[in-house]
């Protein structure tokens, strides 16, 4: 685990996602640019217990690298819209539910069209692929599941 | 599969006498294979540790594993029904952390009583203490300590709820076979005692059993191989209801990973204490029937759900098998009841994963090894390799 990537630590629900896409980019960015690849284009609306932020992917272009970008708040154009919960969010991490489930309970509301939500579907199978492979992802989920007691959320 | 070696043949005498003990009318087998079994392990079951530790970087992989398989009947005095425990500690060079440099150490439990449960607990290395060469180890406050006469294990996972202080005492003589071909280029050792008695206490949840001699399984692996490549395994463990029946089994194949062709296999014969008979490739038909139907099986860890269908679509609902030669003759028949999923992230491709399903159910054994009839119901705990 390379700690340093944990210093400082996220302050915000914004910043745990933005440092999942960092940590990715550093200890397997064969599948930061796969999954900036598979969204390429794509932007979206993300909201977490309410904070809301937006995330762009762009692929590889010449000699500029894949990006994934996280702001805060929402941009004007949206391609999508996620809203969840970071309880919904561990909860889906620890087993307790499944994405469909989290889905058909309201727990995350998703929200394009069917094209985009499955192009999104396969952007999550990479990064978990990515972020199961990635040696700090583990204390990241800590950081988080703390991060969410804190704030509140109903966490295991 | 060449080179299992153990004690060359069964014969009656001291290394195969049986004495009662006491209280619960459980057989052993004799002071002879107690002594030859705790001889063999001392001397080959220690770590082997990896060539990582040198500088030599590969992906090598190594565990010891234990099973027991309780019951009301026989082996729990005290809690539920049944109790199907398995613990695994193993050491493996982590591909995606390789610059570390060091093995990265997890600690796998699987129980099922009511229901499955279990975790993959992985720990740094400052709270891992193995040594090559000696059985010994330390993950966190998780245990195995070998004495001489028995293993012993201790997991204490209060966190997840799974705690369990067990000593494990063999039964038999000890295989052991060496660089038996996963793959064209790929070789797996392995050394396993195919029957111990199981003694000790467990907290799964809420539940607390009290474990008087149950009949356990151990084996220990170590082999060079990424999860992924070219090979799948399924591997078995057999033993009777009553630990007065004097047999075990240990089934073992290796095939290519679409499955298309068997590179080996054997099942293992004990009776008593000693191995009696190997049959090997040829000799060996495995029947697989339909799809155990099951909507989500245990999966640990929870995350890797997210990679899955969350279903066991590659576990049959029964199977049978029948070796035969040289006018002997086992027949069993599986069936599961219950399936667990260990999920890891595929070291070949990024975007695939490898599922060991532990499959647990009844067996049916009959037929004639060493002149001797079988004829036994028992349980059986049968792995799945699928990537």
């Amino acid at each position: 685990m390379r700690s340093h990537l944990l210093n400082p630590p996220p302050f915000s629900l914004t910043e745990f996602v933005e440092r999942a896409f960092s940590i990715l980019d550093v200890e397997l960015p064969e599948m930061h640019r796969r999954l900036a690849t598979t969204l390429a284009g794509v932007v979206v609306g993300l909201e977490i217990d309410g904070e809301q932020m937006t995330v762009s992917f762009r692929g590889a272009s010449g000699a500029d690298p894949p990006v994934v970008l996280v702001r805060s708040g929402f941009d004007a154009s949206l391609d999508a819209r996620i809203a969840t919960d970071a309880g919904t969010i561990l909860r889906v991490v620890d087993g307790e539910l499944t994405l469909i489930e989290a889905v058909d309970q309201g727990a995350v509301r998703a929200r394009a069209e069917l094209g985009v939500l499955q192009e999104l579907l396969a952007g999550l199978g990479v990064f978990v692929h990515g972020g199961v492979r990635c040696p700090t992802f583990p204390a990241l989920l800590e950081s988080f599941r703390s991060f969410a007691r804190w704030r509140g959320a109903e966490v295991g | 599969m060449s080179g299992a070696v153990d004690a060359p043949s069964f014969a009656g005498g001291s290394g195969s006498s049986s004495a009662r003990s006491g209280g619960s009318g459980v057989a052993a087998f004799g002071d002879g294979v107690g002594r030859e079994a705790a001889t063999l392990i001392s001397g080959a079951d220690g770590w082997r540790r990896s060539p990582s530790r040198f500088g030599s970087w590969r992906p090598y992989k190594e565990w010891q594993h234990f099973l027991l398989q309780a019951n009301a009947r026989h082996g729990l005095r005290s809690g539920g029904e049944e109790l199907e425990l398995i613990v695994n500690f193993n050491l493996i060079d982590d591909v995606w952390s390789r610059r570390d440099g060091v093995e990265t150490a997890r600690l796998i439990v699987l129980a099922q009583s009511a229901e499955w449960t279990g975790v993959t607990r992985r720990f740094p290395a400052t709270q891992v203490d193995v040594v090559a060469g000696r059985i010994d180890t330390d993950f966190g406050c998780n245990r195995l300590r070998w004495d001489g006469r028995a293993y012993h294990v201790e997991v204490d996972l209060p966190e997840h709820d799974l705690e369990a202080e067990l000593s494990f005492v063999p039964q038999t003589v000890p295989g052991l076979a060496v660089n038996q071909p996963l793959a064209p280029d790929i070789r797996l050792s392995w050394f396993f005692v195919p029957r111990l008695l199981a003694s000790g206490t467990a907290r799964i949840g809420k539940e607390r059993f009290e474990i008087d001699r149950a009949l356990a399984y151990h084996d220990h692996n170590w082999a060079v191989f990424r999860w992924g490549a070219d090979f799948t395994w399924e591997w078995a463990s057999i033993l009777p209801d009553h630990p007065d029946d004097p047999w075990s089994f240990v089934l073992m194949r290796l095939t290519d990973r679409a499955r298309r062709v068997v590179r080996s296999q054997a099942l293992f014969v004990w009776h008593r204490g000693r191995r009696v008979r190997t049959f090997r490739d040829r000799q060996i038909e495995v029947h697989f029937e339909g799809r155990f139907e099951i909507e989500r099986p245990f999966q640990t860890p929870p995350v890797m759900g997210l990679l899955t269908t969350g279903r066991a679509v590659d576990v049959p609902r029964s199977w049978s098998l029948r070796a035969s030669g040289d006018g002997e003759r086992v027949d069993l028949q599986f069936d599961p009841s219950g399936v667990s999923q260990v999920v890891m992230p595929g070291e070949t491709d990024l975007e695939r994963v490898a599922v060991l399903n532990e499959v647990t159910g009844s067996v049916r054994a009959e037929g004639t090894c060493a002149g001797v009839t079988i004829d036994f119901a028992g349980r059986g705990v049968y792995e799945f390799l699928r990537t």
